[in-house]
């Protein structure tokens, strides 16, 4: 069998991981604003297509709550996590994670905060991330929120 | 025109091809309702990974197969290694984009290997066939992934990721383009089949009920679940306990027509019944290992159920103890598993030594 034939398979993935490789977007050495605001111009562009076909896919209403919470709109957040969660996708942590850091922003009773902060631990067992009812959990993630739209 | 024939027996392939596909949904759905998301990983740890290494036993255990591919074998290694080492310095996104299409051809080609392997036990079909079943799979495979919804998401993310101008019509269009692709060759297919019938081929009808299985299984779940963790469930145990079967089924075949040759596999199979329960828990000893080697927890096996923390993770401040960390928890599990063959020793010895009985007597003596 000749080389290129006994090879062929092995060519043909190389080939496409060099194809796909050329078109890979540059990644910034230093992740600044304005590669924040393309990210999420790209995010937006995903979910106004995925909204048109799916409008209450858990990706759709996990995005607008992940936007509705970075306004500071943590009622509307509220409903759109619920609605993500309500799906049944356990495969996004953020979902439980934002949830439960949402429920501490608006202050909702101890019980509800305790429920979500459950469901994420159990869900999550090992994730590195703070616990969302630790105050200091939600202050990361509204100082990350300001540094990425910050002008 | 028909005549049967079965990967392994009528009953076995009743069990591992044909109803396989409905535990596995049955499975994945009730792990979606009872079960975290932890199930997800541990599934992997107990199906995906140990398949995985069952082909690395058979490639390096079995003589032939060392001397058939054997140049392929260490070239295909240094170049996936190097693929992979280069990938995550240089073209982290295209490596995963590219180790993801993989994995979905290599579903579909599983699934299409085992129509061939029907057609080859039923000596059924004409030459042409598997040039058609080929082309069955991929448009019935790729159709799912271009069209249910539980995938769209992934490649419409990558597109726009890759800048690739995506509009809502453009993706309206692909997905009716290719639901027309589809049945279009479903026709094409149909006439393929009745070519055979004239032809006075014979046709396996359990291909077909294959195929329906495998492939309603996969668009239900593909369709009417958002979930990842239900359809990957799924996905795992039909594609991994199936690999299983045939992996270990081959091996024992190979072993046994050359007898004297591959003494480690030809020790495994020659267990018997307990052979491919041997042939797994070595394949899943590699899954500790690779997740021992990752510094993942080892609970993941656990399917969120078991937890070395659940009842040493709170501090008992009445009796004056703390929480355990982890490391600990795990340390304390260890050292049961550690401690556990020295109390059998002690409890065994207790019964195996008795010099009265004629029995050890005959052992004791020259």
């Amino acid at each position: 069998m000749s080389v290129l034939r006994r090879y062929r398979f092995l060519l043909v993935v190389v080939g496409i991981a060099g194809l796909i490789a050329i078109w890979e977007p540059p990644r910034p050495a230093d992740f600044g604003q304005e590669d924040y605001r393309q990210d999420l111009e790209q995010k937006r562009k995903v979910i106004k297509i995925l909204s048109s076909r799916y409008p209450k896919g858990q990706e759709v209403q996990a995005f607008l709550g992940m936007d509705a919470a970075k306004q500071q709109d943590f009622v509307q957040a509220r409903k759109y996590f619920e609605e993500a969660l309500a799906s049944g996708v356990k495969t996004d942590e953020n979902n439980f994670y934002l949830y439960a850091l949402t429920l501490v922003a608006m202050d909702a009773p101890q019980e509800e905060i305790d429920q979500a902060v459950t469901n994420w631990k159990y869900n999550y067992p090992f994730s590195n991330r703070r616990d969302p009812s630790d105050k200091q959990a939600l202050k990361e993630y509204l100082r990350s929120q300001a540094a990425q739209t910050e002008q | 025109m028909f005549r049967t024939g079965y990967i392994t027996t009528f009953r076995g392939d009743l069990v591992w091809f044909l109803g396989l596909p409905f535990i596995a949904m049955a499975a994945a759905l009730a792990s979606q309702y009872w079960l975290s998301a932890v199930a997800l990983a541990s599934c992997a740890l107990w199906i995906n990974v140990p398949h995985t290494f069952s082909t690395i036993l058979r490639v390096y255990g079995l003589e032939e197969d060392r001397q058939r591919f054997g140049d392929r074998l260490i070239v295909g290694l240094i170049a996936i290694c190097g693929l992979i080492y280069f990938g995550i310095v240089w073209f982290p996104i295209s490596l995963v984009l590219l180790i993801t299409l993989w994995n979905h051809q290599h579903f579909m080609m599983q699934l299409h290997g085992f129509t061939r392997i029907y057609d080859f036990k039923a000596r059924a079909g004409l030459p042409t066939t598997g040039g058609f079943d080929l082309g069955l799979n991929i448009v019935l495979y790729f159709n799912m992934f271009l069209t249910a919804p539980l995938f769209t998401k992934y490649w419409v993310r990558e597109l726009v990721r890759f800048g690739v101008p995506l509009t809502i019509s453009a993706v309206d269009t692909i997905q009716i383009l290719s639901l027309i692709a589809t049945s279009v060759y479903g026709l094409v297919y149909l006439r393929h089949v009745f070519a055979c019938v004239r032809a006075g081929v014979h046709l396996n009808p359990v291909k077909y009920l294959f195929l329906a299985t495998n492939y309603s299984v996969l668009y239900y779940l593909a369709f009417r679940t958002d979930s990842l963790l239900v359809h990957g469930i799924a996905n795992m145990i039909m594609h991994g306990l199936q690999y299983f079967v045939i992996i270990y089924l081959f091996t024992e075949h190979k072993v046994q027509q050359s007898p004297g040759k591959n003494r480690f596999l030809s020790t495994i199979t020659g267990l018997g019944a307990a052979g491919p329960i041997a042939f797994f828990t070595l394949c899943v000893l590699y899954a500790v290992i690779y997740q021992l080697v990752l510094n993942r927890p080892l609970e993941e096996f656990g399917f969120g159920v078991l937890s070395f923390m659940n009842q040493y993770g709170e501090a008992l401040p009445p009796m004056g103890l703390a929480a355990l960390s982890e490391k600990e928890g795990l340390d304390l599990y260890l050292s049961v598993i550690i401690a556990a063959p020295g109390l059998l020793h002690l409890y065994y010895d207790s019964f195996i030594w008795k010099v009265r009985e004629s029995k050890s007597q005959a052992g004791l003596s020259s």
